[in-house]
């Protein structure tokens, strides 16, 4: 008798709309006709196995079998749109600088949504006193972070498939996965653990310090850096494990530790490169009250060469663990590789 | 005698006495230490504390920086030089002044012959009122590039100095020391571009204290303001963001309408040259507008000279605060400085700037609306050279005038156009036109509490 996989799903799973046409319907045997071994019938089945009686009929139990199977085939099918055609795995850093390319269209996309958002919460902030009616607007803030979310959950699947020495896959951007709100809370919790810390000691510098000198731009460019690189840091930290609690000093050394350079050079870049961005985003603001049109256009441009630089130093990131994993494993060293950890 | 575990306190030898001695805990950084391990763990600890060392050390260079910055020291006077001063400022100029021994004294034009003929409102050193204020005007180049702005002097050594408006444009009438009125009257008639404005003469009591603010002081409360209204450019027409100017020297305005000045000797050089027609090391004295060829013989003061004239300003004692006598003036008082503040005035009339207390200005430019447009000339001084990306003042904005000693420096705004304080507060717009329609929101009483406030802010005299 030829095996057939059986999937169990309760009945709740049945799709409200009818299988669309175009999908192949597979006969689902009995429970009982797939088992080859007799001595199991005469043992009392475990009840996960057992199905229970259903209270309709049979005809219908089968046509929910049939839509369960269909759904999952669809889900499938969805899945498959993210896969695009093998590429030859990147062997060396530079050959990382083509990966950016592959998700050119959702790093546009997530740019435009970015640049809109910034430029209209500018406009919409702008003028209004801290204390003032600040209740009212505060929902406000969950639009960046929403939007924070969803980039850092678009580039934590960059590093995750590259971590993975995936070479089909490509990371998704979209506000309705689950994950997004989770990697708003991780982005603003990494923030909150430490850049925020600096963040504060450079505006209080800025406003006290008067004229700036050359020593004072150099201070301030301190203090700017040190937030986007601990930023990065703790960001790195918690994705390691997804543990909040990982936004700390401690888990960053660790980090260092176990993964060695990549981990020191990588965060370093990836914050000088956010501590810039920020930089200029803000000149860019200070530009939009004036002349919103070239605002808009070197936001957007700024943005698109921000997610660039950042997709692909993650992904050469990820794929130097991978490559260091698959070198160990080939190496005589019995040692286990701290990265596998 | 019982010496207690905490340093410089003795106590008796009483268990009781020496807790209630004890320095709360959280003075000692030890027990906070301790106390924190308790509660977290020594490992945990172990890398809060490694945290926070890192993090201070990643502070260090802002903390040094901060910590090595120079403080503002006040200067001490010299008795001689402040008494030089006074004769000086004092002095009924002339022509060929046995004062000025290289230069031509008084003139050719002019518009006062002594300092104090103008500066003397409630004391030496005061304010002026509307028949000393100085016309100036502002006529945009021909071509791209700085406007020519001057000021048209009332008096002239000799007729064929003497400047009137037309001389200035010629389509302006022929005016000789014209009045605030008659140049109001203007507004409607003369081109659009030439622009003709008069300045009253402004208090000089606590202008050491002023000149001694830092710079940084002025900067910080400007971005403090562009901060908390989230207006980086601090060009908002409608919120109280003011900018600061600065010189050619590098060094931020202080002094005058328009911030033109950033010590308070560059003012007082630029007065005498402007007004007693003393020509100075700081600034020349101004050519008559109908006699371009006219050539000085040589300076009329030296920096010595002008030195003594600050000296003696900056002896001029600080304005005061008196509250009146009854209860019920105590309290309209305090509820008008309440009011004062609630309202928004002190965004801009900052109470406290840096060390001086009681200013009531935050030596910004503000813009203040179509109401108060005025020339955008910089009393013949020589034109600010602002840093890069910023520009001259705009012809709405201007300085914040300290309030203190408002009450006997009538009339009031940049031109005295206002005669009473309520009338003054009326007149304001642009970046003030919020707190003004607040203002305007409350009661009678409230307003009147509001007068009664800045009237409690005297002159020292």
């Amino acid at each position: 008798m030829p095996h057939i996989e059986t999937i169990r799903l309760k009945p709740y799973y049945a799709l409200a709309e009818p299988p669309a046409l175009g999908y192949q319907v597979v006969e689902v045997s009995d429970v009982r006709e797939e088992r080859a071994d007799p001595a199991a019938d005469k043992a009392p089945p475990p009840a996960a196995v057992v199905r229970q009686q259903p209270h309709w009929s049979e005809m219908e139990s089968r046509d929910l079998d049939v839509r369960a199977i269909l759904a999952k085939a669809k889900l499938e099918l969805r899945n498959e749109r993210y896969r695009s055609r093998p590429w030859r795995l990147e062997r060396y850093g530079a050959q990382c600088l083509f990966y950016p390319l592959r998700v050119w269209w959702r790093i546009f996309r997530l740019s435009f949504v970015w640049t809109v958002t910034m430029l209209v919460l500018a406009a919409t902030l702008r003028g209004h006193e801290a204390g003032e009616a600040w209740l009212p607007r505060l929902p406000l803030l969950l639009v960046p972070l929403a939007l924070l979310g969803a980039t850092w959950s678009f580039l934590r699947q960059v590093l995750r498939l590259a971590v993975s020495g995936d070479r089909e896959r490509l990371p998704v951007f979209g506000l309705r996965d689950t994950g997004v709100a989770y990697c708003a809370v991780m982005a603003a919790t990494a923030f909150l653990a430490g850049p925020v810390f600096f963040l504060a000691a450079a505006v209080w510098f800025w406003v006290h310090a008067g004229a700036l000198e050359r020593v004072d731009q150099l201070v301030l460019c301190q203090l700017w850096l040190c937030a986007g690189v601990s930023w990065t840091y703790l960001l790195l930290a918690i994705d390691v494990r997804g543990r909040l609690l990982d936004a700390q000093a401690k888990a960053a050394a660790l980090l260092i530790r176990q993964q060695g350079w990549p981990a020191l050079v990588f965060p370093l870049l990836g914050g000088a490169s956010v501590a810039l961005f920020v930089y200029l985003s803000v000149r860019v603001w200070i530009l939009s009250f004036e002349r919103g049109f070239e605002a808009f256009i070197l936001q957007f441009m700024l943005w698109c060469v921000a997610l660039f630089l950042w997709t692909f130093l993650l992904r050469w990131y990820g794929l130097s663990r991978y490559w260091r994993v698959g070198r160990q494993q080939t190496s005589p060293s019995p040692r286990e590789h701290p990265a596998a950890v | 005698m019982m010496t207690s575990s905490w340093p410089g306190i003795e106590q008796p030898g009483s268990t009781r006495l020496f807790l209630e001695a004890r320095p709360r805990l959280g003075h000692n950084p030890a027990w906070v230490i301790l106390s924190l391990s308790v509660v977290f763990g020594r490992q945990a600890m172990k890398w809060i504390l490694g945290y926070a060392v890192g993090a201070i050390l990643l502070v260090a260079p802002a903390g040094v920086r901060v910590w090595l910055r120079p403080l503002a020291t006040p200067g001490s006077l010299d008795a001689a030089a402040v008494h030089e001063g006074k004769m000086l400022f004092t002095h009924e100029w002339t022509v060929n002044d046995p004062l000025c021994p290289t230069g031509d004294g008084l003139g050719p034009v002019y518009n006062a012959t002594s300092c104090v003929q103008c500066h003397s409102e409630g004391g030496v050193g005061g304010s002026g009122g509307l028949k000393h204020n100085v016309t100036t005007f502002s006529i945009p180049a021909a071509r791209p590039g700085k406007p020519t702005t001057g000021v048209i002097h009332a008096h002239a050594t000799s007729d064929r100095y003497q400047e009137n408006l037309t001389h200035a444009h010629g389509a302006l009438p022929h005016l000789e020391r014209p009045t605030l009125k008659e140049i109001q009257e203007l507004e409607r008639t003369r081109p659009n571009l030439v622009q003709v404005g008069q300045r009253n003469t402004p208090a000089l009591f606590g202008a050491k204290l002023i000149d001694e603010l830092p710079d940084r002081v002025i900067l910080a409360n400007e971005r403090a303001q562009k901060l908390r209204w989230r207006d980086p450019d601090g060009r908002g027409l409608t919120v109280p963001v003011g900018r600061a100017l600065v010189l050619a020297d590098g060094r931020v305005g202080k002094f005058g309408w328009k911030a033109q000045s950033s010590s308070l000797l560059a003012f007082v050089q630029a007065a005498c040259a402007n007004e007693l027609g003393l020509g100075n090391p700081g600034q020349a004295q101004p050519v008559p507008l109908v006699e371009a060829s006219y050539r000085a013989p040589g300076l009329d003061l030296t920096t010595q000279q002008c030195q003594q004239m600050a000296a003696f300003i900056a002896a001029l004692p600080r304005p005061l605060k008196k509250t009146p006598d009854g209860v019920q003036g105590q309290q309209s008082v305090a509820r008008g400085r309440q009011l004062f503040n609630s309202i928004g005035c002190a965004e801009c009339h900052v109470p406290d700037l840096g060390s001086i207390e009681g200013v009531y200005s935050d030596f910004l430019l503000h813009r203040m609306g179509g109401d108060l447009v005025g020339d955008g000339g910089s009393y013949n001084a020589p034109q600010p050279s602002p840093s890069p990306g910023l520009d001259s003042p705009l012809s709405d904005e201007w300085r914040t005038p300290p309030l203190w000693g408002v009450a006997d420096s009538a009339p009031y705004l940049h031109d005295g156009r206002a005669a009473t304080l309520q009338e003054a507060i009326m007149l304001h717009g642009g970046q003030a036109a919020e707190s003004l329609r607040k203002f305007r929101g409350q009661s009678v009483g409230q307003q009147a509490d509001l007068i009664n406030f800045l009237k409690s802010m005297r002159a020292p005299g």
